[in-house]
């Protein structure tokens, strides 16, 4: 606590809050959904039918958008590393493809036992980072969170036997139990689940008694200790909570792309899932699948009139941080954080 | 909360770099009494209640809780032993509802283990038990109010119940009437009498007249150290300490 | 010994490369209270300049020059559109749209001089070696880079310690009202501090680029690593910038030169480039934990008391 530089963190400025009804942000949260469910046809149906891999994408990093709305949104610890455990999830589920490829022993495509394998790994080095980057807040738990994240991409590109920094190409995705993952649709729809669940679970931690000290923590970690409550332990769990979901998307990621490269872990690609979660409204869950919604959908489109995309992303973030904070799903909700 | 829990300190220092914040300081409080701490703005007695309460590690000194030694204890680990402070501007969270809040401080001093899958607003025996401490404290609002909504006097009874959530036996209190209207003070202190049947409280209040009506005991600071220490009649005719508020007319 | 002679000076090398980029960066933490991810994109902008004019030119002078105020422009520009509007806004708001900046800048540098990567050579009369001990030969434009470093430190310090600014920004660390009440125009001076630490950024972009690729995004690396810089100098501190830097710049130098051969006699050579590197990148990093482990809040930062 005391170690801190200037604490002015995470809190957002709107003082007085409204409550709406209970109901509002649930009906959000499963209109989206279900709009993300339905979109592979709907897109069809406007002739669109090439963004459903985009939907996909979506879905994916949405995943791991609401996993870190749930650390900075709720936790009030503003991540720029995430994309590191993305990529942790990526190499675990990836190395095992690759394997499997080679014809190698104890190698599997078996998304039953690499999925979850992903997330523990993601959970242990989230444990192992959060460890050390929780001895500080504030604007040095961004500047280490980050630290890591280049770290971890100057391992993986160092990685020569799966590709180095070129990255490697799996010839086929995982299997789910007896289910192939190889049509696109089967797999929009793998990953449309596991987002709901993910959703789901995020939504009951919110309002368990863990996640009311963690908010707590958010608004006032001092006080919260004078309370009695040890924050830094529930934080930790937090962040390897939060970490560990972000390896399930990176492990989703790579059987999409089935492409295994350290770009994933890239730096930007951290940045881009905290825009992500802004655009759509942080601290609402839900916002992270409308912010990698917009985003992506947005970019998909702008491909035909524009190379310079990230330029105008840049501006358009700039206007949103300064004069529409709230992001989408803020003002969906009426008032900033559901309860 | 047993009768005759005592919370004692012996010789606190603390320094923030060159400046030397308590020197060697001496406070005692236990069950049934309430010890006020007073002096001029910067005397260090905001420290001093830190340096108690665990939040500030001290330089030197001990902290000794009914004889066993806790100096070494953190700030949440001395609210599980019954030492709990509350803080001179007032922190709820602003997330939660006035019930919420004594919730949350009650969850926040049981939890032992982290639970993930029950919801925090289904436990009806500690909703209870929150809106038992709300109206002990005589805060009689309803207890789904935003804390955004309370205004400044009701607020500081909220801390004051969040406070008695972690089931302490001595209340480190700071400044608790700051900024009170006169009734309200007036009814914060007929609390804090009550409060006294079953707590050891330590109070820093620059509020003179409710000092000298409540406190058994008080202790002037000026400059981190203790000038005088005595019943309110010893201290009402100590030389020094006249000396010293007449200098700090406040 | 003669290798650690030379390994030591690379290091020294890259660590005052590295301190005039997290000098500018802590400075401006320190007064304006922002965070700003795009320093590092300032790096890019005095880089991306030098190549241009000096390639129209043919003069590394004029390329430095250029490279400096055009980082310094930028700086200005970034100040005065956004960052001024992020002073008291929490520090997430100050990564994503400083972060945005860093988008921006990115794509505006391959808008405006295309994405083909470019060069700045070094100038005609930096080049050839000197014999700096009997039997080590060093470049003398590395020795360059050092002394700039040596020199722009000077300058910082007789800045901040001597002159009257230097004063208003001693007193900006701490409080900024003050400043208002004695009359100083805080928000010019805040626009000028900025441009100071851009242009020192820019003017590291220009030095530095003759051993890189000038190309977009080649200022986010240094500005992780000033990042890192500045979690185990202390975050404000100017001093604490300088040890760092210097830690940082000769440890990573030191890793990546005698790592690969230690690792060697470990295992067999040929995974042992692999892995020794891998670890030299990592060792900075290493660092940085031991700091945060042993002393949080930074070799020379402020144990403050709340």
């Amino acid at each position: 606590m005391s170690r801190i530089a200037p604490g002015r963190d995470g809190i957002p400025d709107e003082t007085h809050v409204e409550r709406t009804t209970w109901w509002r942000p649930l009906l959000i949260t499963v209109l989206v959904l279900v709009l993300v469910g339905i979109a592979p046809f709907l897109v069809d149906a406007v002739g669109l039918g090439y963004l459903q891999r985009s939907l996909t994408r979506v879905v994916i990093l949405g995943l791991a958008a609401v996993a870190l709305d749930f650390i900075v949104g709720y936790g009030g610890l503003v991540s720029l590393g995430h994309a590191m455990f993305l990529a942790l999830g990526s190499y675990t589920t990836g190395v095992l493809l690759v394997h499997l490829s080679r014809g190698e022993g104890l190698a599997t495509g078996q998304a039953l036992i690499a999925w979850p394998l992903s997330m523990l790994v993601g959970a242990l080095f989230g444990l192992g980072f959060g460890v050390l980057a929780l001895r500080t807040r504030g604007v040095y738990f961004i500047m280490v969170t980050l630290a890591f994240n280049q770290m971890m991409f100057f391992l993986f590109n160092t990685l020569e036997p799966y590709g180095g920094d070129d990255g490697v190409r799996l010839p086929e995705r995982s299997r789910l139990g007896p289910l192939s993952l190889e049509a696109d649709l089967t797999f929009f729809y793998v990953c449309f689940t596991l987002l709901v669940l993910t959703v789901i679970v995020f939504n009951i931690l919110i309002r368990s008694p863990f996640g009311w000290v963690v908010r707590g923590a958010r608004d006032n970690e001092l006080r919260m200790k004078a309370i009695g409550a040890r924050t830094p332990r529930y934080q930790l769990a937090a962040f390897a909570i939060s970490a560990s979901f972000a390896s399930l998307a990176g492990a989703l990621a790579v059987n999409e792309s089935q492409f295994l490269s350290p770009d994933i872990s890239h730096w930007t690609q951290s940045g881009e899932l905290l825009v992500m979660i802004i655009v759509g409204g942080m601290g609402s869950l839900i916002g992270g699948v409308i912010g990698a919604g917009v985003l992506l959908v947005l970019e998909e489109l702008a491909i035909d009139f524009t190379n310079n995309w990230q330029f105008f992303v840049g501006i358009g973030l700039i206007l949103i941080v300064l004069v529409a904070r709230r992001g989408v799903a803020g003002l969906l909700l009426g008032r900033h954080r559901n309860v | 909360m047993s009768d005759g829990v005592s919370l004692e300190a012996r010789g606190l220092d603390k320094h923030f770099g060159n400046l030397h914040v308590t020197r060697s300081l001496d406070l005692g409080v236990s069950t049934g009494r309430i010890h006020a701490l007073i002096g001029p703005n910067g005397a260090g007695k905001t420290t001093a209640l830190s340096q108690m309460s665990g939040e500030l590690r001290s330089d030197a000194g001990t902290v000794h809780l009914d004889g066993v030694d806790i100096t070494d204890i953190d700030l949440p680990g001395r609210v599980d032993l019954g030492v709990c402070r509350s803080y001179q501007t007032s922190s709820p969270f602003p997330d939660f509802t006035v019930g919420e809040n004594v919730a949350l401080a009650l969850l926040a001093a049981e939890e032992k283990r982290f639970r993930f899958f029950t919801r925090a607003s289904a436990d009806t025996g500690r909703r209870h038990r929150a809106e038992e401490l709300l109206h002990d404290v005589g805060l009689d609002v309803d207890a789904s109010t935003p804390v955004t909504a309370l205004d400044h006097g009701t607020t500081r009874q909220l801390e004051i119940a969040m406070v008695l959530a972690t089931g302490p036996s001595i209340l480190l209190l700071d400044e608790p009437m700051a900024g009170l209207a006169p009734g309200e003070v007036a009814m914060l202190a007929d609390l804090l009498r009550r409060l006294r049947e079953k707590h050891g409280i330590l109070l820093v209040e620059h509020d003179m007249d409710v000092v000298f009506s409540i406190a058994d005991e008080i202790t002037v600071l000026a400059d981190g150290a203790v000038i005088a220490t005595g019943t309110p009649t010893e201290i009402r005719e100590d030389g020094n300490v006249q000396a010293l508020y007449l200098r700090d007319e406040r | 010994m003669e290798l650690f002679l030379e390994q030591t000076l690379n290091g020294l090398q890259a660590g005052f490369t590295l301190l005039m980029i997290s000098a500018g960066l802590t400075l401006i933490f320190g007064m304006m209270g922002v965070l700003n991810l795009a320093h590092g994109s300032l790096f890019m902008v005095g880089a991306f300049v030098a190549a241009d004019v000096g390639a129209r030119t043919g003069r590394f002078e004029l390329a430095l020059l250029a490279g400096v105020l055009g980082a310094a422009l930028a700086g200005v520009l970034m100040e005065v559109l956004v960052i001024r509007f992020l002073y008291r806004r929490d520090h997430l708001d100050q990564v994503l749209a400083t972060f945005a900046l860093v988008l921006i800048a990115n794509q505006g540098v391959q808008m405006v001089w295309g994405i083909r990567p470019r060069t700045v050579s070094r100038p005609g009369w930096l080049e050839g070696s000197l014999t700096v001990l009997p039997g080590l030969q060093y470049p003398i434009y590395r020795l360059a880079i050092i002394g700039a470093g040596i020199v722009a430190l000077l300058v910082l310090w007789l800045l901040i310690e001597k002159t009257r600014v230097g004063m208003w920004i001693r007193a900006g660390n701490t409080n900024r009202e003050l400043l208002g009440a004695l009359g100083v125009n805080v928000t010019v001076l805040y626009t000028v501090v900025f441009a100071m630490g851009a242009g020192l950024a820019g003017f590291a972009g220009v030095v530095a680029a003759p051993y890189l690729t000038v190309e977009s995004g080649m200022g986010d690396n240094f500005l992780i690593l000033s990042f890192v810089v500045i979690v185990i100098g202390g975050i404000g501190s100017i001093k604490g910038a300088v040890v760092a830097s210097l830690i940082v710049g000769l440890a990573e130098t030191y890793a990546h030169t005698y790592l690969p051969g230690l690792i060697g006699e470990l295992t067999d050579p040929s995974s042992a480039a692999a892995i020794g590197s891998s670890l030299a990148s990592a060792s900075i990093f290493l660092v940085m934990v031991v700091v945060l482990l042993v002393r949080p809040q930074g070799l020379y930062g402020a144990t403050t008391t709340t």
